[in-house]
């Protein structure tokens, strides 16, 4: 007996050994088919799940396109997913005349404005404390770029400050690379507050510091409301006339006009 | 791997069939393609012998081999989509079962030396006569030797000389030159020689 007579006799010793006849197959194919449906019914049913939201959204962002709803649509995502950027905001039509769509587009009323205090019982000093004058409003070179780009822009960018106000999960503030923005956000947290003597103050600087700023508008409208706050009637109604007669497009409006009704003359 | 595998196959006939043969075989693949569940239980019907045979003798191992058995079909209605129809349904099931053999391999491995270094391996059965009781120890050498290749060395002389495919095949099996098949079975036979030679075999 040689060597190679030693592997062959083990090799037909192994072959002999299995030769794939077994008792239980019938057991094993009865698993496999088992495994096998087990496999595809989550796939079934998931596609099951899947089709009716995928439907739904389809519909959804085409009622939503179609109807111009898009962008509130997207808003609304956003304050419900932190993750999801804000959608821009569509340009609106250029010209004084306020647009069609122009309530809608118009930023969210924040919570400062929806608790504004009602004007005080005396009535205001007739002159504005020359003390704090308003930086003087800058002529709109394009209503459009104020009207449009600045409410988007800040609406965009205030919402940030307001996920930085609740401490992040890693507890590191990431400071804001935006010069402007940074100026912009410390005059409005100050108004958002309640600091209505240091958001004027801060508003100011914004506005001296950018007075062709991203924000300008926003700033101007809200040192308005700071003054109605601190009961300087004369200074807030000089603040908001602008607004009102449309030197700012659409922007804040109706809400300046409600205002300088409201506000005692 | 797969797709070496399965373009090697090409124009290579294992299984030659009859034209009618062909026509079923080629249905029941359509149908295996379309998930139909009654065409697995044909398709296992058909080959389970011959894949549970190779599973047993490459892991040599008989609840091991029912495993990958398992595996293979539950694998196979998904893996039947890249199927071109180079080769029959049954190498390349035996395809299928070598790309699985890895991890059944070392367990089947592990759990026989664990038995061997208890003692508790089943002994060969000693009522048949001696030489048949020589054949049995010749059987577990051969299998301790199996446990001390490389898998692709183990797949190589499993093929060619237990299954006593031609190089040419099992070279198509498993994806590799026909080459690189002859050298992995050369030291196969000359590991396994020595293995042998060991256990006190000459």
């Amino acid at each position: 007996m040689n060597d190679s007579d030693v592997l062959q006799r083990a090799a037909a010793a192994l072959r002999n050994a299995h030769d794939g006849q077994r008792e239980g197959s019938g057991f094993t194919r009865a698993r496999i088919l088992t495994s096998v449906a087990q496999r595809r019914r989550p796939r079934r049913a998931r596609w099951l799940f899947a089709a009716p939201f995928a439907t739904l959204l389809l519909v959804g962002s085409a009622w939503a396109q179609s109807t111009g709803n898009w962008a509130r649509v997207w808003r609304a995502v956003a304050t419900v997913l932190p993750f999801v950027k804000p959608a821009p905001q569509p340009v609106p039509p250029r010209g004084n005349a306020a647009p069609r769509h122009q309530p809608a587009r118009a930023p969210e009323p924040r919570p400062s404005e929806a608790v504004l205090p009602a004007p005080p019982a005396d009535p205001a000093p007739a002159e504005p404390p020359a003390a704090e004058p308003l930086p003087p409003v800058e002529p709109v070179a394009s209503p459009l770029r104020a009207t449009a780009k600045a409410p988007a822009v800040a609406s965009r960018e205030l919402r940030k400050p307001a996920h930085a106000t609740s401490p992040p999960a890693t507890g590191r503030p990431q400071p804001p690379a935006d010069p402007e923005l940074s100026a912009f956000r410390s005059a409005h947290e100050l108004h958002v507050q309640g600091s209505a003597r240091a958001a004027i103050e801060a508003y100011a600087d914004y506005l001296r510091a950018y007075p062709k700023g991203r924000f300008v508008p926003e700033a101007r409208y809200n040192t308005a409301l700071d003054r109605i706050k601190l009961g300087e009637t004369a200074a807030a109604r000089a603040a908001l006339a602008p607004f009102a007669d449309g030197s700012y497009g659409g922007y804040r409006q109706r809400e300046a006009r409600e205002l300088l009704e409201a506000l005692p003359r | 791997m797969m797709p070496v595998l399965f373009s090697s196959m090409r124009a290579l006939s294992f299984d030659p069939l009859a034209p009618s043969a062909e026509l079923a075989a080629a249905d029941l693949l359509e149908r295996l393609r379309q998930g139909e569940s009654r065409a697995l239980g044909e398709a296992y019907d058909q080959h389970h012998q011959a894949v549970r045979a190779f599973a047993g003798r490459l892991l040599g191992d008989s609840s091991a081999a029912e495993d990958l058995v398992h595996e293979v079909f539950v694998a196979l209605p998904r893996a039947v989509r890249r199927f071109r129809g180079d080769s029959s349904l049954r190498s390349f099931l035996i395809g299928i079962a070598i790309q699985h053999a890895r991890h059944h391999v070392r367990s089947a491995s592990r759990r026989r030396a664990a038995l061997s270094r208890l003692a508790l391996h089943p002994p060969a059965s000693v009522t048949t006569p001696e030489a048949e009781a020589g054949e049995q120890h010749l059987l577990a050498a051969i299998q301790r030797g199996l446990d001390q290749l490389p898998l692709d060395q183990r797949v190589a002389f499993v093929l060619c000389d237990v299954e006593e495919r031609s190089s040419v095949e099992a070279a198509a099996l498993v994806g590799a030159p026909e080459a690189t098949l002859r050298t992995r079975l050369f030291h196969a036979r000359n590991k396994l020689r020595a293995a042998l030679e060991r256990e006190g075999f000459r």
